[in-house]
């Protein structure tokens, strides 16, 4: 999940490899820095993943 | 002086209580994995004409305006390559610069995204640790 906007998640399981990086070789949530209007909120959700990553 | 001073005062105090911009709000009635049939029509609306996660993503990017996508209960499984960022297939990816994008569950409990893809992490610059 390529985030470039303000992004909000209430009442939601993300799980199981939902969404890749930037590079394209893992999952995750990545947060693009180049804007300073991104923002990423998760209320009363439960995110789950398979391994950290720190690229 | 004073008069034009008043008026725009008064234009300002007008453009501040205005109506807030339009916002967007797709329900969904589809857990398929669909793009939008066009997102210049405005409208979550697939080839089949269901509004999907993915047709939500698409109109929310094109859209000039705040969106937010319900989700009721269920499993929304994406499925295809993640291998671009145009929310083609595999991963959603929210564009629409500028604008709130709100995914609003029926709870966590209850409402689920999940995917084919194979690994999942929680990726961002700045923050070097996964969740």
């Amino acid at each position: 999940m390529l985030v470039r906007s303000k992004l909000a998640v209430r009442g939601v399981t993300i799980t199981g490899g939902l969404a890749n990086d930037d590079l394209s070789d893992g999952g995750g949530i990545y947060m693009d820095g180049a804007s300073t209007e991104t923002a990423l909120t998760v209320v009363d959700s439960t995110i789950r993943g398979t391994g950290p990553r720190t690229s | 002086m004073r008069r034009i001073g008043a008026v725009v005062v008064a234009a300002m105090l007008g453009l501040a209580l205005a109506a807030p911009a339009h916002a967007a709000t797709f329900n969904m009635d589809s857990t398929a994995d669909e793009p939008d049939a066009n997102t210049g029509l405005a409208a979550c609306a697939t080839a089949a004409g269901d509004c999907t996660l993915r047709a939500a993503i698409d109109q929310a990017n094109a859209d000039s305006s705040d969106s937010t996508i319900n989700l009721a209960s269920g499993t929304y499984t994406l499925t295809g390559a993640n291998d671009e960022d145009s929310n083609a297939s595999g991963d959603l990816d929210v564009l629409s610069r500028g604008f709130q994008v709100t995914i609003a569950g029926a709870g966590a409990r209850t409402t689920v995204m999940a995917s084919t893809a194979s690994s999942t992490c929680w990726c961002a610059p700045s923050w070097p640790s996964a969740v």
